[in-house]
């Protein structure tokens, strides 16, 4: 009866429809009795026995290495946020300065070229009243 | 012997006077700071600015000129140099009568303009190429403070008479 069972669910097995249940069933019963009609089945089931214990083993993390990582994890993040804040500012400090001494620079011209100007306001002027006193001179009778 | 000597020498005279003719002077580039001014750089308090194209473009971009009308003059100067130093009434007349002489003899330089102003002296010059002013640049004595500058506006065709509308808008 528990033979008929154990075929039953090797069917279902090899068609990969067994739960988890199931194939505890069909391992505690190959590991308690021998039967010659489902050999390749043991055979089977220990190949896959022997690949389970050398599989590599899920990497747990403990509790403590978990608070590190994230403790290192925020270390990095803090490190970024400080050099890019620094960063942003030096950017804003340099550009400020640049636009201050570009307002120096072009107001050193513009005060060159005022200078410039009144000096040929000047001199026209000049010329004008020299060109005016000429025309005022008038021939002696 | 002699005469060989005296012909072989007599001919490289020769020969390197014409070549030399025809070589253009090395001061002839540059503006009037860079020609006459390069060797003056170890007196006192000696500052030079040059003001690039780029420069002045950044600069119009940002729209720092104080009148449109320093943007508009502006735009016809690709190179702007200004360059300072403290100088005594004394040596900066020494400095101005050997720069003076030395443009007389270069003849690249012809004397624009001469203005007295609060003591101060100032020497205006224009540069020209195929009648375009190609560089306008002024020296000014300041003997109440001590001061030697020289200012150089560089372009390919400077309109002088656009600067003088600057005093009407102020």
């Amino acid at each position: 009866m528990e033979q008929d069972k154990i075929v039953l669910l090797l069917e279902k097995y090899w068609k990969a429809e067994t739960t988890l249940e199931e194939e505890k069933i069909i391992k505690k019963y190959l590991a308690t009795n021998q039967d010659k009609n489902l050999e390749e089945n043991y055979n089977w089931f220990k190949v896959i026995e022997k690949a389970q214990s050398i599989a590599p083993k899920p990497i747990e993390h403990s509790g403590k290495s978990n608070g590190a990582f994230k403790l290192t994890l925020t270390k990095i993040a803090a490190s970024v946020i400080v050099i890019t804040a620094g960063f942003l500012w030096g950017l804003n400090y340099y550009n400020r300065v640049q636009a201050e001494k570009d307002i120096v620079l072009s107001k050193q011209v513009e005060a060159d070229l005022i200078y410039v100007a009144e000096a040929l306001d000047q001199g026209y002027d000049n010329l004008n009243e020299s060109k005016d006193i000429l025309l005022d001179i008038k021939p002696l009778k | 012997m002699k005469k060989v000597i005296l012909f072989v020498s007599i001919l490289l005279l020769t020969a390197n006077v014409s070549f030399s003719q025809d070589t253009p002077s090395p001061a002839s580039s540059g503006s009037i700071i860079d020609i006459y001014f390069k060797s003056y750089n170890s007196e006192p308090e000696y500052r030079s600015t040059d003001i690039t194209e780029e420069m002045m473009n950044k600069i119009r971009e940002k729209g720092t000129w104080g009148n449109p009308k320093f943007d508009k003059f502006m735009r016809q100067i690709k190179l702007y140099k200004k360059l300072s130093f403290k100088s005594n009434k004394e040596h900066s007349e020494q400095i101005f009568a050997n720069v003076e002489a030395a443009i007389k003899k270069d003849r690249l330089y012809k004397p624009y303009f001469k203005w007295n102003k609060d003591g101060g002296q100032s020497y205006f010059y224009i540069k020209s190429n195929d009648n375009k002013i190609t560089e306008f640049s002024f020296i000014t004595i300041m003997p109440d403070r001590n001061i030697f500058t020289v200012s150089s506006f560089n372009g390919d065709n400077i309109d002088i008479e656009t600067i003088r509308s600057f005093t009407h808008d102020k």
